[in-house]
């Protein structure tokens, strides 16, 4: 194993650190903005906890909407990131280990945004004790309640776990806040055995979370939706799978945004290379098309059955009200980023930054379009409750139900997502957002880099770099540089393909050197190569040269 | 481990723990279903939509939506009973629509907290004390019966939606030419202390309940009572009796949407 180059460790360490340990004008400005919007966000949910849920755009017979669409893409969002970040640990992708951290702390956070998003939702939020009280296991409700908890116990444990690896080195650089420090890292000082047991608890853990998510946004969440057979748009077993899809696609896009802000800001190209983004696109694209399929098979079926209840439902996107915004995600929202992570020439990291960014609020508008379309549209024709009048009294001429969001809405979503990005950044401020250990890694190649200009002092004429060597001639030279030069006037190969015709000899350079490679036996003289020793043997020892091994070895 | 519990221990404990509070739960339910078991009773309520078409004094008013409003003092948007009339209904122009009290209902079913619950005489009631306010059961009805109290409402309001009510009905029985029965019963004014007196917290569901306070003293449901053309009927149909039972043994009759597997207990009929 080579060594960790404790300088080079450090300075990428500091690297690391630069969000604890700078702080720039722009972070109090940004900070200030967002606790403005909090201060909406609070009048706003002063309004609806003392005027009552009437606030809001949800009537009757829309009795969900904007909240509990956002809590769904909230949890679908809240998937990737310990997906990726459990795959890490579970399947050894150490490569996306710069990300982990952002994606963990992506989950933690939104899951609490999730919570926070269906207390918005209940007509009494000062009951919602009732659900650990009275809580039926035989309502789906209870269900995500449960999964809910004990995903978000298991991200934060598996997320501390990785987190406490760090507290020796950041008690080490911030002597002032050891305490808090101390008291995180729980006895945790960096041995090999500390490490081993927190690595193999992370292990188990991660398969766990895997499991869990899985069954999270596959099993659970949807359950509220697919069983009500009331609504017809909703009644599918289709659904698990088409909520996991959409949270992985919503997720993995989330990532890819916040890692390539954190990249911009902190300057980490050497920590979060393009390979990670273009892997995570390659993700993103299998979940997208997935989507897609699932999308037409989800209307294949209901309009060629032509069942009547499923099909109003599906009238009313491709063609009712919802039109403009069916059409819109379907071919803005997926096609178009589908395409763009796809095509070579778009597939780089600004193309799926741009994808990624279409991806996320697409899918929020997704999840709008499963949760309110189906509840317009009743098995009965009940009396729609009047929007402006919020009287549901009204001879009904159309049983069409009615839907935007209001203010209020808005401003608790706006609202949510600040606190969101509040919480993330002041993260930042006490925690690195990479694992520590990522700076070890990234140590690693460079003293192997840095070693042969070091060692051979037999051969300093030779230039520096591997010598290469013409497949077409057989000529040789001291640098791909000039191979390259060579092929391109000698065979007409264009310098960039030029590794059709040169490659390097990584093997050359050692016959090359003159090191020792045997030794006399009896007088201890050094040769460079067996053949010589045997010669000096039979010269000055009178030992033939077929039994010279008496005498003459190999020194490696 | 310095304690002397051993894992095997711990986990006979926990499962021991667990087991223990299935059962007991399982006790408790029980025994609260005994006590309500007492009478062997069946609500179900007949609807005849042919007489309640020919009811021209409803028109436009429907006496039973109001009647409902100002017994059971409901907020001003919110209406347990609803007379639903739509141009693409083929098989009846005005459709009143209780609640259906399914004998499977789905909102039972979906409540978290288990604050909707059916009789044993298949009424079924919302514990207003104890519900959340998530509005999982109004999605789970296939039929849109129940409401959602969505704002606060002060007295004052209330008692003007009720007077407002209480006045339609007058109208409707006015143009009859007759004291309704409900005026001879309550007086010619209402106010909410000679109705139910629930209180009413906003932020949960809301439903009808076949009256159950007037059924309770051996009335009829504020619907039933009120209806001029005397189109609906309510009873106990555990009794061969009782009029339900004879109209139900007569007619030809249907339910709302029993293919959702919902079994209600109102019937329609010509």
């Amino acid at each position: 194993m080579v060594e960790i180059d404790k300088e080079k460790t450090a300075t990428a360490q500091e690297k690391i650190l630069k969000t604890m340990t700078y702080t720039s004008g722009a972070f109090y400005v940004f900070t200030a903005a967002l606790l403005a919007i909090l201060g909406l966000f609070a009048f706003a949910y002063y309004t609806q906890l003392t005027k009552g849920l009437g606030v809001t755009g949800m009537n009757e017979p829309v009795y969900w909407g904007l909240y509990i669409a956002t809590f769904i893409w909230f949890v679908g969002l809240a998937h990737g990131g310990i997906s990726i970040s459990a795959a890490v640990s579970v399947f050894k992708l150490e490569n996306y280990k710069p990300v982990a951290r952002m994606g963990e702390l992506l989950t933690i956070i939104c899951l609490m945004l999730a919570g926070i998003m269906i207390t918005f939702d209940l007509g009494r939020p000062d009951r919602v004790i009732n659900l650990v009280r009275f809580g039926r296991w035989q309502s789906p409700l209870v269900w995500d309640v449960i999964i809910i908890a004990l995903y978000f116990m298991g991200s934060f444990t598996f997320m501390y776990l990785g987190l406490r690896k760090d507290m020796p080195a950041l008690i080490k650089r911030f002597p002032g806040r050891s305490g808090i420090y101390k008291f995180i890292s729980a006895g945790y000082r960096g041995t090999v055995k500390d490490h081993k047991v927190n690595k193999r608890v992370g292990y188990f853990l991660g398969i766990a979370l895997l499991a869990t998510m899985v069954m999270a946004s596959g099993g659970v969440i949807p359950l509220i939706f697919c069983l009500q057979a009331a609504q017809p748009g909703w009644f599918t077993a289709l659904l698990p799978i088409y909520f996991l899809c959409a949270a992985l696609a919503s997720a993995i896009a989330c990532v890819i945004i916040i890692a390539y802000i954190a990249r911009r800001l902190f300057d980490w190209y050497e920590f979060i290379p393009d390979r990670i983004f273009i892997g995570l696109a390659n993700v993103l694209r299998v979940f997208l098309i997935f989507y897609m399929y699932f999308i037409i098979s989800e209307h294949l079926v209901v309009r060629y059955a032509g069942l009547h209840p499923e099909q109003v439902f599906s009238n009313a996107l491709f063609f009712g009200e919802f039109a403009p915004l069916w059409w819109t995600y379907l071919i803005v929202g997926t096609f178009i980023p589908f395409l763009m992570l796809v095509i070579p020439q778009t597939r780089t990291v600004k193309g799926i930054l741009i994808a990624s960014l279409i991806v996320v609020p697409a899918l929020w508008l997704k999840r709008m379009l499963i949760v309110v379309p189906p509840l317009t549209r009743q098995l009965i024709p009940n009396p729609v409750m009047d929007p402006a009048t919020r009287s549901s009294f009204i001879t009904p001429i159309t049983s069409i139900g009615v839907y935007s969001p209001s203010w209020v809405e808005w401003s608790l979503f706006i609202g949510a997502l600040a606190l969101g990005v509040l919480m993330f950044t002041l993260f930042a401020k006490f925690f690195p957002l990479i694992e520590l250990e990522v700076a070890d890694v990234h140590a690693e190649p460079e003293p192997v880099e840095a070693v042969p200009p070091a060692a051979p002092g037999a051969a300093p004429a030779e230039a520096a770099g591997p010598p290469a060597r013409c497949g077409l001639c057989d000529a040789e030279f001291t640098s791909m540089d000039e191979c390259c030069e060579h092929a391109e006037k000698e065979h007409g190969i264009a310098k960039d393909s030029c590794d059709m015709a040169c490659e390097e000899v990584a093997e050359a350079a050692a016959p090359a050197e003159a090191a020792v490679v045997a030794k006399c036996g009896l007088c201890d003289a050094e040769f460079t190569s067996m053949d010589e020793c045997c010669e000096h043997a039979e010269k000055e020892h009178a030992i033939a040269k077929a039994s010279c091994d008496m005498t003459c070895e190999e020194v490696n | 481990m310095d304690t002397d519990v051993s894992r095997r221990t711990f986990l006979k404990l926990c499962g021991a723990t667990i087991g223990a509070a299935v059962l007991g739960s399982k006790v408790v339910r029980s025994t609260e279903l005994l006590n309500a078991a007492a009478g062997r009773t069946k609500y179900a309520m007949g609807i005849n939509l042919k007489l309640c078409e020919e009811t021209h004094e409803c028109d436009g008013i429907n006496a039973c939506v109001h009647a409902c409003k100002t017994v059971n003092i409901t907020p001003p948007n919110s209406y347990w009973m609803q007379v639903l009339e739509d141009e693409h209904m083929s098989f009846a122009d005005r459709l009143p629509r209780p609640c259906m009290q399914c004998e499977n209902p789905p909102c039972v079913k979906v409540c978290p907290v288990g604050a909707t619950y059916k009789r044993v005489d298949g009424i079924i009631l919302v514990d207003y004390f104890r519900c959340i306010g998530c509005r999982l059961c109004a999605v789970a009805c296939p039929y849109g019966a129940r409401s959602f109290n969505w704002d606060w409402t002060t007295k004052e309001e209330i008692e003007k939606t009720q007077q407002e009510s209480w006045a339609k009905v007058k109208e409707v029985w006015k143009l009859v030419g007759e004291e309704s029965p409900l005026e001879k019963e309550l007086g010619p004014d209402v106010t909410p202390k000679d109705a139910i007196e629930i209180p009413r917290p906003a932020g949960v569901i809301e439903k009808c309940n076949f009256c159950l306070h007037r059924v309770e003293k051996g009335l009829e449901p504020a619907c039933v009572a009120v209806c001029p053309g005397s189109a609906i009927t309510f009873g106990n149909v555990g009794d061969p009796d009782s009029e339900i039972s004879k109209i139900l043994e007569e007619k030809k009759w249907i339910k709302l949407l029993e293919e959702f597997g919902t079994k209600p207990s109102v019937f329609y009929y010509r």
